[in-house]
């Protein structure tokens, strides 16, 4: 039956005062994108999987050198090549060196290696392809030319030359990392500004008189951020495999100082007696790059202004 | 009746997102005439596409969702229709043009075939036929030089003339119903004028009725017999166009006409609408344009109003209409033949 | 004589869309607007009403031509001269999605101009102007710690009249400002741009398509096609009287809400669509779907020429009265 034939009260009837209040009212609740992005990324199981995993290895790496009763070098020749104990939870190497130690140590030095090197390159790309892009014309063609001309050229072979040049260790694989490792993100960044700075939300702070640099890096970089925080993401593992190759053929981090891959190294000529020296840090590697890469993919699918609701 | 070719009862579809449901039709009836136009009016986000589109079952499910409600096309429950059934009625029986007609064209596939797909899709017909026959589709739809039109790609058209392609798409097997979603709303002036005439002759010619949705009320009064006016996801006043513009009585219609500035008009200040839509993920309680409305009653911000129906099958939900309420009078537009000497017309 | 806030004169605004190929997106216009006046723009899109906008604040440069605001050249002015306008001029635009930086909140968007010109000496005087602002344009203080997407379309073009209106100008370029909004928020935006036009004595250069607001809201309106201005006249003037054949047809085009006139009005119709404004021809560039063009139409190009009462026409058949 209709409400209208439906007897109310008069005062139902009586008009109400409209305040401005409750037609402008938002109801819906407040949130910014990255808490947006933040929450997506929690519902996706398979993403903050790869996390957990990520911050036990960091939470070892960070712990358990620290509270050892050995240190990565301390060799004890006594004990060489015995097999995981209680004492010795993964054993040890040719050199008695407690292998428990070596990997946590190891995973220090490559999740170190793997981080700055690929966050300073990106930091380098975004700076590079964010002038690139705004600037455009002379600029942007010189740098671009440039950018082509270097990638003409395996990185490989310049990590290899840098390598050669400043030594080895850590701090040099990173050098080497960020000399050679911030094109792409420069292009890809340069791509995104230039499509940006014709929004009209650029236009509107120029007519406002705002110069480049505030251009760039308050409104254009910020926009570019979420996919490069994604490219971040996933070029830890990648640098984290460059450093454990390296390490591997002998270019990157030498001994004591212990990496994953300098680790694998050494494990890979006891291999066929003592299989567990080289399969701990080769799972260890895959584990890793496993992590990085799903949680990466599941911070991409999080911040895709597409998927956004 | 039987003149009724298609009939939406109750019609409740909710799209279901993170932070819960969001309530896009909440009862919507309407119905349609066999050989008339419809106009569907309302702001964005109102549910006029969604309506429309729930018809066709084009709204991918999940997240969109049927809660309830009934579609019936010439006499048959068609609410619960498989894709594969749908398939066959689309293009055949209904058909849809987009607003935007490159993205609905495909850029890769010559007009020709993208026409002769429908036709052998849903006829049992030679291809050189079908080839005919698009011809002289596209010829109907205004192409100059079909024969040369049939072989080329959507770039090489202009905007209107790919909404005319798309117009010979949808028509080609000669449906009953066409479903026009803001066929114009990306067309300049002059060139929207075209498409409207062009949706209007062949609609006489192949006796199509259309459903037109829009929110450019000129348009409506150029194009549609009758018209419902959509808001927050309900039908708040459906009538004759005659009606509707020159006697609204729901407030939400006769602030829309007052909004528009009219030829004579001296004052600067318009008549508008105050607020915003209510957001459809949490619908106010009572009447949706409570919040909105000047003539808004302690009753409209409780309860919300049933249909109630007028002459010429005009219905209006409005607690206005309530014998207890106040009696409004409620502006809505003057015509220009009554006031105004005639514009100087035609080029 | 009144005197003109802004005059441009002879502007060109030609973009390189290949080899050989120049769109001319601005051909030649010319128009002054007084202080305390609207221009309304009209014209199909195409047409170069938005570059119009965007050469005379200088997003763009001018490839010929002068825009004077105050009887200085906006073009010559070095950067420091060039921040200092900014103040004076603002401009409003069309996509209220696009607009506004999605990174930032509403407070922050319409502060942002507060900063630029440091406008505001202590932080509490920063957060209270934006307040106001806010208030101005209808919206509370509540909104400034939201972003942009939570708000509506109208809600957002308000913001961005806030942001606008920050540094004080005296002049609103108005680009499409209602033309991606709903039918019920334009008549809140236009009414919200007449209060302040009144309050803040504002001048508005009011580019659109949609005729029946450009003749509500402007003094003078300005047809263009092709990047040309091709009618000129006080807005009641021009509508009532309309005299060139593009306008005739635009008009005609422009399908009202009255539907016992819209079934009266003759269906004929304009023909044809907006040519390419690629390498055009010096001739009329309407003569191609005018219905009275005769051989000298496509020969010469006619200028703007004033046929009485202000009335600027370019087109043969007006300035020669066949």
């Amino acid at each position: 039956m209709s409400n209208m034939s439906v007897k109310l009260p008069a005062d139902a009837f009586r008009p109400v005062k409209q305040t401005s209040e409750t037609s402008e009212l938002i109801t819906r609740p407040s949130l910014t994108f990255w808490a947006d992005a933040r929450r997506r990324l929690m519902k996706n199981k398979v993403a903050m999987l790869g996390l957990i995993i990520i911050f036990i290895i960091t939470l070892m790496a960070i712990v358990v050198p620290v509270f050892s009763q050995y240190s990565y070098e301390q060799q004890n020749l006594s004990n060489t090549n015995a097999p995981p104990s209680t004492e010795h939870i993964f054993g040890t190497d040719s050199h008695g060196r407690d292998l428990w130690v070596r990997v946590w140590y190891g995973a220090r030095v490559s999740l170190a290696v793997g981080v700055f090197g690929s966050i300073i390159p990106s930091l380098i790309g975004i700076i590079i392809g964010g002038i690139s892009g705004y600037f455009g014309g002379k600029v942007d063609m010189i740098i671009m030319r440039f950018i082509d001309i270097v990638m003409c050229v395996p990185n490989m072979i310049y990590i290899i030359l840098i390598t050669l040049f400043i030594g080895t260790g850590p701090v040099a694989l990173i050098i080497a990392f960020a000399i050679t490792g911030w094109m792409g993100t420069a292009r890809s960044v340069r791509g995104m500004v230039l499509q940006l700075k014709e929004q009209e939300f650029v236009l509107a702070s120029r007519t406002l008189g705002a110069s480049s640099l505030s251009l760039i890096f308050e409104h254009l970089v910020p926009n570019t951020l979420g996919i490069v925080v994604v490219s971040m993401t996933l070029g830890v593992p990648a640098a984290i495999f460059q450093e454990a190759f390296l390490s591997f053929i002998g270019l990157g981090i030498k001994p004591p100082i212990p990496s994953w891959g300098q680790l694998a190294n050494t494990g890979i000529s006891v291999f066929r007696i003592y299989p567990s020296q080289l399969l701990i840090p080769a799972a260890l590697i895959s584990m890793t790059m496993l992590s990085f890469n799903l949680f990466g993919d599941g911070l991409r699918d999080a911040l895709d202004p597409k998927l956004r609701m | 009746m039987s003149r009724k070719i298609l009939e939406i009862k109750d019609l409740h579809f909710s799209f279901d997102t993170y932070a819960g449901e969001v309530q896009a039709v909440r009862g919507i009836s309407l119905y349609l005439n066999k050989g008339e136009t419809l106009a569907i009016v309302g702001e964005s986000g109102c549910g006029k596409s969604v309506t429309v589109q729930t018809v066709m079952k084009l709204v991918p499910t999940p997240p969109g969702r049927l809660k309830s409600g009934k579609i019936i096309y010439c006499g048959e429950d068609i609410t619960h229709y498989s894709q594969k059934e749908m398939q066959k009625l689309r293009g055949s029986e209904m058909s849809m043009i987009f607003q935007d007609p490159m993205t609905s064209l495909n850029p890769t596939m010559r007009i020709g075939r993208q026409i002769t797909e429908g036709i052998l899709k849903h006829e049992n017909i030679s291809p050189d036929k079908a080839k005919q026959r698009a011809i002289e589709m596209l010829a109907k739809v205004g192409i100059a030089n079909p024969e040369k039109g049939f072989k080329r790609y959507p770039h090489q058209f202009s905007g209107g003339m790919r909404q005319r392609v798309m117009i010979a798409i949808a028509l080609v097997c000669n449906p009953n119903v066409l479903f026009a979603d803001e066929p114009t709303t990306a067309l300049d002036v002059t060139t929207q004028a075209q498409i409207l005439e062009l949706i209007n002759e062949l609609k006489q010619e192949l006796e199509t009725s259309v459903v037109i949705i829009t929110h450019d009320l000129g348009v409506v009064a150029r194009t549609a017999e009758r018209v419902a006016v959509m808001y927050a996801g309900k039908i708040v006043e459906t009538g004759l166009s005659r009606d509707i513009f020159y006697k609204p009585k729901h407030p939400y219609t006769s602030g829309l006409l007052e909004s528009m500035p009219s030829a004579g008009q001296v004052e600067k200040t318009l008549t508008s609408i105050k607020g915003t839509p209510p957001d459809l993920f949490a619908p106010p309680k009572g009447c949706s344009f409570a919040p909105r409305c000047k003539y808004c009653m302690n009753i409209c911000t409780q309860t919300d109003p049933d249909e109630v129906q007028l002459e010429n099958g005009h219905k209006v939900s409005c607690w206005l209409m309530n014998p207890q309420a106040e009696k409004r009078e409620l502006p809505g537009r003057k015509s220009r033949l009554s006031t105004q000497k005639p514009l100087k017309e035609g080029i | 004589m009144a005197k003109h806030l802004l005059e441009v004169k002879g502007l060109k605004k030609y973009f390189k869309v290949g080899r050989n190929q120049i769109l001319h997106a601005v051909d030649d216009v010319s128009f002054n607007i007084e202080q305390g006046k609207t221009l309304g723009l009209v014209g199909e899109s195409g047409c170069g009403k938005t570059t119009v906008g965007r050469t005379i604040i200088r997003l763009y440069d001018a490839d010929g031509g002068q825009v004077l605001f105050n009887g200085r050249d906006v073009h010559q002015l070095n950067r420091k001269e060039y921040k200092e306008f900014t103040r004076s001029m603002q401009m409003i635009f069309q996509d209220p999605y696009a607009s506004l930086d999605p990174r930032k909140t509403v407070g922050a968007i319409v502060g942002e101009g507060l900063k630029i010109h440091k406008l505001c000496e202590t932080r509490q005087e920063y957060t209270e102007r934006i307040y106001e602002l806010l208030e101005t344009v209808g919206l509370s203080r509540e909104h400034a710690s939201r972003f942009p997407h939570e708000f509506s379309g109208g809600q957002r073009q308000r913001v961005g009249i806030a942001r606008a209106l920050a540094v004080n100008p005296k002049f609103i370029v108005c680009d499409e400002a209602i033309s991606a909004l709903d039918v019920s928020i334009q008549a809140q935006v236009i009414n919200l741009l007449v209060e302040l036009q009144e309050k803040l004595k504002l001048t508005y250069l009011f580019i659109a398509h949609d005729l029946n607001m450009v003749r509500h809201i402007s003094d003078d309106t300005a047809v263009m096609y092709l990047g040309k201005v091709v009618e000129k006249a006080e807005t009641s003037e021009l509508f009532e009287t309309p005299k060139h054949p593009y306008t005739i047809g635009l008009l005609a085009a422009a399908p009202e809400a009255d539907p016992d006139f819209e079934q009266s009005r003759a269906k004929t119709l304009m023909s044809g669509e907006v040519a390419s404004p690629i390498n055009p021809e010096p001739i009329c560039r309407f003569a191609g779907r005018c219905p009275y063009a005769r051989p000298k139409c496509k020969q010469n190009e006619p200028e703007l020429m004033d046929v009485g009462n202000n009335h600027y026409v370019a087109c043969y058949k007006v300035q020669e009265g066949w």
